[in-house]
């Protein structure tokens, strides 16, 4: 059964970018130390171990058009090599690119994720993006979150936790992988 | 001298108690806590705590602390007002009321606590207060599971840019609690 995944890097402080994101810092302000862990050389077995797990395991991705506009001209590619839907308000014809298609969806999150779904076979659906997060959020659509704890307080910039329009969600730890740049909790959301 | 400690329990989106100022849902092992390696380790290290207010008021009954409370030692209180009646105390535990600042209590803590560490319990006034002014060692952050969606954030209102941590271990726990150990580079 395909699960709706989220899986985040985040600074100590509950943020997934620093500020002014854009395509002069697709990260934010000081937002690519978030993913130290992936870059860093030489890179530690832990942290290799869960990005090699991650792209594994991805059968399809769900993005917001702002992480599309920003991040398709830094990805040159689909940023996993899966079919990847973008919700969006307007229309355009599907984006073919070396590993992947980029599928505009207009009709909604739900209509996203049956897409998504359809194509991700055994796999996961991926969410990116704060906003798309908090919506899948805000409908009870996510089965699990790995947070990938960054050691680093970022001030400010765009946090994934917020606007949730929920009350309460209960979760169930599931797993801790650790290294020096990251801890890797994984959670499953309880319904 | 010992260690001066910043500890706290988040929730995992950041919260340290919920809208209605209700910490229940991120210590459902209270009880317990105090029986693990980590917790027996924390009372055993821990030579005298420093509380904000509001983790002071928290309590209902002042005088539940001396016999009740996981930390029976010398505890720093910050306020702005002593009262007028001290809480019980007992042989270990006694109550000093501090009302010249943080940094002030921080030193009497130190001072009473000799070679033992300081922790400092804080809601998050008191946090984001010893992070703006460097004035711990280490940071503590337990994370439970559970999304709050609302309520008082820990880290909140802090200029970040100067503040660097290192990782020093992880530590899983019952009920699902994840302990992290930082410890803030000077």
């Amino acid at each position: 059964m395909t699960k709706v995944v989220l899986d985040m890097s985040m600074s100590l402080d509950g943020f997934i970018a620093g500020t002014n994101v854009g395509k002069e810092y697709p990260m934010g302000m000081n937002g690519e130390n978030l993913h130290t862990w992936i870059f860093s050389t030489p890179k530690d077995k832990v942290d290799a171990d869960v990005e090699r797990e991650m792209f594994a395991k991805t059968g399809a991705v769900i993005l917001g058009n702002r992480t599309f506009e920003i991040g398709v001209d830094l990805w040159g590619d689909v940023p996993f090599p899966v079919p990847s839907f973008v919700l969006t308000h307007k229309g355009r014809e599907k984006l073919i690119k070396k590993s992947g298609t980029f599928t505009f969806v207009t009709d909604g999150i739900e209509s996203a994720l049956q897409q998504a779904q359809a194509v991700a076979g055994a796999k996961d659906v991926r969410l990116m993006g704060a906003d798309i997060a908090q919506q899948f959020l805000s409908v009870g659509l996510i089965d699990e979150i790995q947070i990938n704890h960054v050691p680093i307080l970022l001030g400010d910039g765009v946090r994934l936790f917020e606007h949730l329009g929920i009350k309460k969600s209960r979760l169930e730890k599931d797993r801790v992988l650790d290294s020096p740049h990251a801890t890797h909790i994984r959670y499953r959301v309880l319904k | 001298m010992g260690k001066v400690i910043l500890g706290a329990t988040i929730s995992l989106d950041g919260f340290i108690n919920d809208r209605s100022g209700s910490v229940d849902a991120l210590y459902p092992d209270l009880a317990d806590w105090r029986e693990t390696e980590s917790g027996k380790e924390s009372i055993q290290n821990t030579g005298a705590v420093v509380m904000g207010r509001n983790s002071y008021a928290m309590s209902e009954d002042p005088d539940w602390f001396a016999g009740n409370y996981e930390y029976q030692i010398l505890i720093f209180v910050l306020t702005h007002h002593v009262p007028k009646k001290k809480p019980k105390e007992t042989d270990q535990l006694t109550f000093t009321f501090v009302t010249d600042g943080l940094e002030s209590a921080i030193q009497q803590a130190q001072a009473a606590a000799g070679d033992k560490d300081v922790n400092i319990i804080g809601a998050a006034s008191t946090a984001q207060q010893c992070l703006k002014m460097g004035l711990a060692d280490e940071l503590h952050v337990d994370i439970m599971p559970v999304l709050l969606c609302d309520g008082l954030r820990l880290f909140e209102n802090i200029s970040a840019a100067h503040i660097q941590l290192e990782r020093v271990k992880v530590v899983e726990m019952p009920a699902g609690r994840t302990h992290l150990r930082f410890r803030f580079v000077k």
